[in-house]
């Protein structure tokens, strides 16, 4: 049928916009940017391309270059936009001299030099100090990343509405405050890095452990992340936490290919072949690591090149029997007392189950778990459902794996915990039986006394 | 053959065990755990809380009489158990002889009756 064509064409239109956008978008802004000299006008420009590209590319297909055709028509919308301004006329007579700029056949070819540079700027201009921290992640994270909203909220833990508001009001500042589209001064350099770091390990962290969805490894956004992140360190070659930083996502990067099965299943580090691993990303994640190491001042090492010494006990293990569980713990010590939280906790717990043991570390656990703060997050239900498991406890282990089963927003490792749960405890996720059955029949005593 | 290994506790010494001693403890349970899971003898093992200690007697009326612990006046109280499955009840003893909390109180060492 013609409509279901129509459909079908719509569809690979609507996902070609999506793709691109995700692909490209810091680069579409970033030489929208470097036009307007305005992150928040470029970002309307972008989407309003993105917008007109939702209409046009079903009609008359999908461009042959779809970034290139998003940043010509946002140079064209920008062009009419400042042909209605007078006081804008300058601006226009130099966009108007740019070579080529109704007919751009690559982003990147807009710009001497590339649109790196531009980009960089863009994630200063998007983590600047006149915004609060989350608005810089959540403009970063879309603009620089072009995640979605939705991405955005599930890894803060907050509502899609709090976090589109972020990004409005984000705008809103840089453009009050008249931001401009540049590099920070040498004075200001170093605290505005470590915002940008923190930005882009975050954007690492979604690209290497996807939070929605069905794709657990997103490589992609992972390396535009690494990529970023080079381009950082290049800039500032004697920050030592930049290149460790660098190793950092290398070393993490590294295991990729061996992180998920012909199936698509998640593969846990000690399953994992090691063949398998980049050699080439370890070798580049140790020499960054090294490097960081003869930058560092009197303070010691800073959280980024703790946590990549830890990555490099994995990475220079051969088998996981190699692995020098007592100095992974050692580094976590030194991570919590320099960045206390109960992620870091629950890591070390678990590096503690390998050097000690599962009854010493699941008492550590169960007092992160009753600190409250981490009731929501699926990776300490399923610490606590292995060490339970490891202690002879098949159904509050099933429990606990059925438990981060369904607060994992990612569909395979929710099949992971759910396979895991149910060889434990087999139907033990049905409705409780209560509900089928009268309560006395069925329940345990220690369940009657529950409610008092 | 399944061993239910009892480990008890003297209730007074527990909060005056020095730190060095609580680390040896937690280094031999480790260690059992260890070697019963890679000889396949391991069934399940749990500490039991303390605080949460109580007593249920029923008298010929029926009438239900609850006693809050823990039991201080120097009784022992339960204070963790190991589940194994094991060839021999030597084997049990064995075990059961290795844990710190052994030179305080004794480790009880029980078969189970039906699930064997």
């Amino acid at each position: 049928m013609a409509d279901e064509q129509g459909g079908a064409v719509a569809d690979a239109a609507r996902d070609a916009v999506a793709t691109t956008w995700r692909a490209q978008s810091a680069r579409i802004v970033a030489a929208l940017a470097h036009l307007t000299r305005d992150v928040p006008l470029a970002e309307d420009l972008a989407q309003e391309a993105v917008a007109q590209a939702l209409e046009q590319w079903p009609r008359d297909g999908i461009p042959e270059n779809p970034a290139a055709w998003l940043t010509t028509v946002g140079r064209r919308r920008a062009i009419d936009l400042f042909r209605r301004g007078d006081a804008l006329a300058t601006r226009y007579e130099l966009i108007a001299r740019e070579p080529g700029f109704g007919t751009v056949s690559d982003p990147a070819a807009l710009v001497d030099g590339g649109v790196d540079d531009d980009v960089l700027r863009l994630i200063f201009v998007a983590c600047h100090p006149v915004l609060g921290r989350e608005a810089r992640i959540a403009l970063t994270l879309r603009v620089v990343a072009g995640l979605q909203s939705e991405e955005i909220a599930r890894a803060f833990v907050v509502p899609v509405a709090t976090v589109q508001q972020r990004v409005v009001r984000a705008k809103k500042t840089l453009r009050a405050a008249k931001v401009p589209f540049e590099t920070p001064s040498a004075g200001e350099f170093d605290t505005r890095l470590a915002d940008v770091l923190e930005v882009i390990y975050l954007v690492f962290t979604e690209g290497y452990a996807a939070t929605s969805g069905d794709t657990w490894v997103r490589a992609d956004l992972a390396r535009e992340a690494i990529r970023l992140g080079t381009l950082v360190a290049r800039l500032v070659p004697r920050d030592a936490e930049t290149h460790a930083l660098v190793a950092l996502m290398e070393l993490q990067a590294s295991r990729f290919e061996a992180r998920v099965d012909a199936e698509g299943d998640a593969i846990l580090l000690d399953d994992q072949d090691r063949s398998l691993w980049d050699a080439a990303a370890i070798a580049r994640g140790l020499g960054s690591l090294d490097l960081a190491d003869s930058l560092i001042d009197s303070r010691g090492r800073g959280p980024y090149a703790l946590q990549a010494a830890i990555a490099a006990c994995h990475a220079r293990a051969q088998e996981p029997a190699d692995t020098d569980w007592t100095e992974v713990v050692v580094l976590y010590d030194a991570l919590l007392n320099l960045r206390p939280s109960p992620v870091v906790a629950l890591n070390r717990a678990v590096a503690v189950s390998r050097s000690t043991g599962p009854a010493t570390a699941l008492r550590l656990v169960d007092a992160i778990a009753r600190g409250g703060r981490l009731d929501d997050y699926a990776p300490l239900h399923a610490v606590q459902g292995d060490l339970l498991e490891r202690l002879g406890h098949a159904a509050p282990a099933a429990r606990a794996f059925r438990t981060a089963a369904s607060l994992s927003v990612n569909e395979r490792e929710r099949a992971v915990l759910l396979r895991r749960a149910e060889e434990l405890d087999p139907g033990g996720g049905a409705p409780p039986p209560s509900a089928i059955m009268p309560l006395n029949d069925t329940t345990s005593p220690h369940e009657k006394e529950e409610p008092r | 053959m399944k061993y239910l290994i009892l480990i008890h506790n003297e209730a007074a010494t527990i909060e005056s065990i020095p730190a060095d001693l609580m680390a040896e403890y937690t280094r031999v349970h480790e260690a059992v755990i260890a070697e019963l899971m890679a000889s396949g003898e391991f069934v399940e093992t749990d500490e039991l809380e303390v605080p949460t200690a109580k007593q249920v007697r029923t008298d010929e009326s029926g009438a239900v009489t609850i006693v809050d612990g823990p039991y201080t006046e120097g009784r022992e109280i339960t204070g963790g158990y190991y589940q194994v499955d094991v060839a021999t009840e030597q084997r049990a003893l064995d075990i059961a002889a290795r844990f710190v909390e052994a030179r305080f109180a004794p480790v009880e060492v029980r078969r189970l009756v039906h699930n064997n």
